[in-house]
């Protein structure tokens, strides 16, 4: 797996020109990089206003420990600031993004004590059909805890800590980020077809759990 | 439930598309964003970068500047000297041809006495008659050769030789001697000697006494022109001495009485002048 992903790739949004003076809201992420790279600042606070949210949310929902989440974060947006001289808008910018997220994601979760962890849940990951492996008694513990404050959306946050990692990885860059099964294969170097499926075994897990979890049916 | 994965479309499901609707509610109310600290972090950051960007951006401009200059500072220098080393070279380049070519410059009269040797042509032409001559007087006292003398008005004098070497080696030394100077082409053609001079009156068309005196005052007239360039007056006058001689050879031949008066002895050469009295003396005898 590739740790820097080069920002060159095509798409139509790099033919469009650098405004002089525009209104930031309504260009897009490249020309907001370019505009960047050009030297001006607001752009990229419009840019960084624009995906902090789901970039931070990635983090958040794939290491539990917030600091260090925040640390990747971080590293991230530093490795956007570097790079945005040499930008060249040929990728979709949010999968570039992601891109660098998931690989910054892989590469340190490797160097953790919880590698072992990791590990393990990413073979079960090779089988698309893996599912949350939740222990009878461990659901009727944290259900009784939470049984009448526990909200769905709180449980949805907790299923979604249950998936497998792979699984997890295309919810949230389908959640988050907004991209199309075809930019989250791109993101994880894998095919459509892989993507597609995980996909659907992700969203099939998730209503398991919150059926476990709420106990009630979503559908 | 299997899905269907054989089109590069996908659509959530129904159930799918719940829990979709469900995560984004949960964004939005629970607002899950990076504190305000790590936001100032993150655009501090930028703004440094965009400092070292622009403080960059500008030493690339004075390298590529640098760069530039220095590409130049060369073929400035060329043209700077292009001017002069094209000066200086042309300058030799017509220094040289004018040492190698010096004669052609200074003195034209030598190109033309040199490349045509129209100059020197009378004495390559006038043939040693005394020493043929004598020469000839020799061969016919030696009794190894002998001498069958023809008619002198139609015939060339034929040497018979005799085989015996002593013969052969005095036929060769006499005709060693008898030998011209023949470097110029154009001697080959007015041999001068008594036999070229009948055979020629075979050919020559008569002239009259009046004629040859026209010629001669002609002659004279071109001798004493000023106006004439050096080499173009001894050109014509020589060629006019030729065929006065020659005229007068022939005349001497046909006409016994015809006596060689200063008129025409003072507008031909000494040469000439001891060859026509010597061919007057023996053509008397002989008649």
């Amino acid at each position: 797996m590739n740790s820097n992903s080069s920002p060159n790739a095509n798409i139509a949004e790099s033919t469009q020109p650098i405004p002089a003076s525009a209104d930031y809201q309504q260009q897009t992420d490249a020309v907001l990089m370019l505009q960047y790279g050009a030297g001006d600042l607001r752009a990229f606070e419009t840019l960084y206003n624009r995906h902090k949210g789901g970039l931070y949310r990635y983090f958040m929902r794939h290491i539990p420990e917030p600091s260090l989440a925040e640390d990747l974060y971080q590293d991230i947006w530093n490795k956007v600031i570097v790079q945005a001289i040499h930008y060249q808008p040929s990728a979709k910018f949010t999968t570039w993004l992601y891109t660098l997220a998931h690989n910054k994601l892989v590469d340190h979760v490797r160097h953790l004590s919880m590698v072992n962890k990791v590990l393990v849940g990413s073979q079960d990951d090779d089988t698309a059909e893996s599912s949350i492996d939740l222990k009878p008694r461990q659901i009727l513990n944290e259900a009784e805890s939470e049984i009448n404050s526990v909200r769905a959306a709180e449980s949805l946050k907790y299923c979604i800590a249950q998936l497998p990692q792979a699984q997890k990885d295309s919810f949230l860059l389908k959640e988050e980020a907004g991209l199309s099964v075809k930019d989250i294969a791109a993101v994880l170097n894998t095919s459509f077809e892989a993507s597609k499926s995980r996909l659907r075994y992700a969203y099939e897990n998730l209503r398991q759990c919150l059926h476990i979890k709420t106990g009630r049916a979503i559908l | 439930m299997k899905p269907n994965n054989r089109d590069e479309s996908f659509d959530l499901l129904a159930h799918e598309k719940k829990i979709s609707e469900l995560y984004q509610y949960n964004k939005e109310q629970q607002g899950e964003i990076p504190r305000g600290q790590v936001d100032s972090e993150i655009m501090a950051m930028a703004k440094q970068q965009l400092s070292k960007n622009t403080s960059l951006l500008t030493q690339d401009h004075k390298h590529s500047q640098a760069a530039s200059a220095n590409k130049n500072a060369p073929a400035k220098t060329l043209k700077a000297w292009q001017w002069p080393f094209s000066l200086v070279a042309s300058v030799g380049i017509l220094g040289i041809l004018f040492i190698t070519q010096r004669d052609y410059f200074v003195d034209p009269l030598n190109i033309i006495a040199r490349d045509a040797d129209i100059v020197h042509e009378p004495d390559m032409l006038t043939p040693n008659f005394i020493e043929a001559e004598n020469l000839t007087e020799e061969i016919a006292a030696d009794p190894a050769i002998k001498v069958k003398q023809m008619k002198a008005s139609t015939q060339k004098p034929e040497m018979m030789l005799d085989e015996n070497p002593l013969g052969k080696e005095r036929t060769a030394e006499a005709s060693k001697r008898m030998s011209f100077r023949q470097t110029s082409k154009v001697l080959h053609e007015p041999m001068l000697d008594y036999s070229t001079l009948e055979d020629n009156s075979l050919h020559m068309s008569p002239i009259s006494l009046a004629d040859l005196s026209k010629l001669a005052e002609l002659l004279k007239l071109e001798l004493t022109k000023q106006n004439m360039s050096e080499v173009e007056a001894r050109a014509s006058s020589v060629k006019m001495q030729q065929t006065l001689f020659e005229n007068l050879v022939q005349y001497q031949k046909s006409h016994t009485e015809f006596t060689l008066t200063d008129q025409y002895l003072s507008v031909l050469t000494e040469k000439q002048v001891k060859q026509l009295k010597l061919a007057f003396t023996e053509a008397v005898p002989e008649n």
